[in-house]
């Protein structure tokens, strides 16, 4: 089994599990079980993320989207009575579908005339395995995948990066979280 | 070094034994799955050892702290109790509630322990032994463990009581704010070693290898960092719900809170995961803060050609879980509303403190040519920011406790005239 393969059946498997958590989302009797089944579409993403060699990403997916954002809205539903009972299964799915579909549509139209250019590390064999002369050529330069993972760079770069291209969104950012973190004490209050 | 060859080369032999049996090259895929196969049962098996003998560890050493014997019939010293409480767990009725969601509340208590065992994955114990070792260990450490909650939550929902449900919401508001601390605690830390990942942290306080290059070659961060560790050993007996901050389980107010509903295995399991997040937390403690498993003399690293890394690895995490242990036998338990004021008042700002000090004295120490490979002084740099830092915090502390005032209860208020006529006669 070369591990082009492995990586192929590696991905089927975390996309079903994100299409299966977004499935469930949607067909869930209760809001609860609803966002049970988000957390698992979460954990799917971070999966995919791990495979496009952004291992930071991925850690940082399951911290804020697992680990804090899914808990936030858990514990909205729990705090507020009317949702916590068995509510009824999505009623209003064709409105739904007319709102999703020209964000598919844009999706789908990006997928398919983006120009894909296969980059580095993340199809790179071992020596041994065969691939295509094509490919070959491609990732001859390439990172060895199990070393792109462990590349120190990634969040020193990362964070190169934040303070100095992105060093105004960066602050900006930081005055929108404490002016809602204020926000949120005065609502508090009152 | 003629140790780490040893052992580089004791990797490489079990890695050519695997391809032997399996008639593979060396570096195959295969041989590296079974590798990662053997590392993950080597987890397993030792940390539930670890976990079986904590609980006795634990019941001894508590026992000790109240002046009791602990368990002391089943076997010497009471030593095969873990495996009496085993059977006894296994062979109870397994109960679930009618109005319960089954499949929450059975999945509620499974999904518990995973996170718990794959934090181990970033847990070094020598040089090369360590399941993988991730460039962001660190974190990962800390958004698995934090992925902890959810189960929670759903053992709280799916139980359909009012207990569980108020356990379940006191856990999740005590391990999201102290989640806070606990990482902003670190970052000084994570800022002298320059690297997240958990060997780079470990190697950063030996006096070999990388901590030369770093420029605090030599010093656990304990000696450096002492106000982020004590914030840290704090909040992460918060995140592991460990007495005085298990208030999502406090037996005198809400029963059992989240795991109220549950019996024999699955109760079993919460146990579990508690257990190996207690020495988890205690591996991590001593990585960041002790050197993981550098020894605390350069010449008590290795016995001739063998490394000593698993010993002291061992010893320090055993160091720390009894630590832990003794903060139960010792201090009471707080009140729900204290709990979340100690980390947001205290905790948070003093982690924000120390982070700004940090970064100052790591600034001025790095950029400077005179001080850079000078331990010693730097040393007695952050000896005095610490200690000037720790005066100020007490004496913010004094002066808010001195002017804040508690609300007076009714028989304050009767005695100084402050109660309407009527109310008194009443």
């Amino acid at each position: 089994m070369s591990p082009l393969l492995l990586q192929q059946i590696a991905f089927m498997v975390l996309a079903a599990i994100s299409l299966s958590g977004a499935w469930g989302v949607i067909r869930a009797h209760s809001v609860f079980v609803s966002a049970l089944w988000l957390i698992l579409s979460f954990v799917g993403v971070a999966g995919l993320y791990v495979m496009l060699e952004a291992g930071f990403l991925a850690v940082i997916q399951v911290l804020v989207y697992v680990g804090a954002i899914s808990v936030l809205i858990l514990f909205a539903i729990m705090l507020t009575e009317d949702v916590m009972g068995q509510a009824e299964p999505a009623s209003q799915w064709p409105l739904a579908v007319l709102i999703v579909l020209p964000f598919f549509g844009m999706l789908a139209k990006a997928a398919f005339t983006a120009d894909w250019q296969l980059s580095a590390g993340s199809v790179a064999p071992p020596e041994g395995a065969s691939i295509s002369a094509e490919t070959a050529k491609l990732v001859t330069t390439a990172i060895p995948a199990e070393q792109g993972f462990r590349l120190p760079g990634q969040v020193v770069m990362l964070g190169r990066s934040l303070m100095t291209e992105h060093l105004l969104a960066f602050e900006v950012v930081a005055v929108v979280l404490l002016v809602a973190l204020v926000g949120a004490i005065v609502i508090a209050r009152d | 070094m003629i140790a780490m060859h040893f052992l580089q080369a004791s990797v490489g032999w079990i890695r050519g034994l695997i391809a032997g049996q399996l008639g593979l090259a060396a570096d195959a895929l295969w041989v590296d799955l079974a590798i990662w196969l053997i590392s993950a049962l080597v987890i397993l098996g030792v940390v539930q050892v670890g976990m079986l003998y904590a609980t006795w560890l634990e019941r001894k050493f508590l026992g000790r702290i109240q002046d009791r014997l602990g368990p002391n019939r089943v076997g010497i010293f009471g030593l095969l109790q873990p495996f009496a409480d085993m059977v006894k767990m296994l062979t109870k009725e397994d109960i679930t509630p009618a109005q319960a969601h089954r499949g929450v509340f059975n999945l509620g208590a499974i999904l518990v322990v995973p996170p718990a065992i794959v934090v181990f994955a970033v847990v070094p114990v020598g040089i090369g032994l360590i399941a993988t070792d991730l460039s962001v260990g660190f974190l990962f450490f800390i958004s698995v463990a934090s992925t902890a909650i959810i189960p929670i939550f759903m053992a709280g929902w799916g139980s359909r009581n009012k207990f569980a449900i108020i356990g379940a919401m006191r856990a999740v508001a005590q391990i999201v704010s102290y989640e806070i601390p606990q990482v902003l605690s670190v970052v000084g830390v994570l800022l002298l070693a320059g690297t997240l990942s958990t060997q780079g942290l470990t190697l950063a306080q030996g006096n070999g290898g990388a901590g030369d290059a770093i420029g605090y070659p030599g010093l656990w961060f304990v000696l450096i960092q002492p106000i982020a560790f004590v914030i840290f050993l704090l909040a992460t007996t918060a995140e592991i719900e460990r007495t005085p901050f298990d208030i999502p389980e406090a037996e005198s107010e809400i029963i059992a809170g989240y795991h109220t509903e549950y019996s024999g295995l699955k109760f079993g399991l919460f146990q579990l995961s508690q257990y190996f997040m207690t020495i988890a937390s205690a591996a991590m403690a001593s990585i960041l803060f002790f050197g993981g498993w550098l020894a605390p003399l350069p010449f008590l690293q290795r016995i001739g050609p063998l490394d000593l890394g698993w010993f002291w690895m061992g010893a320090k995490t055993i160091f720390f879980v009894l630590v832990f242990m003794w903060f139960r036998g010792t201090w009471p338990r707080l009140r729900s509303d204290q709990l979340m004021g100690f980390a947001w008042k205290v905790l948070v700002p003093l982690s924000l403190a120390n982070l700004l000090m940090t970064g100052l004295i790591g600034y001025v120490t790095q950029s400077s040519t005179n001080l850079s490979g000078q331990p010693l002084l730097i040393l007695l740099f952050f000896a005095v920011a610490n200690a000037l830092l720790l005066m100020a915090t007490l004496w913010l502390i004094g002066w808010w406790r001195k002017n804040s005032e508690r609300p007076r209860i009714r028989f304050e208020q009767a005695a100084a005239g402050e109660l309407p006529p009527a109310e008194v006669a009443a």
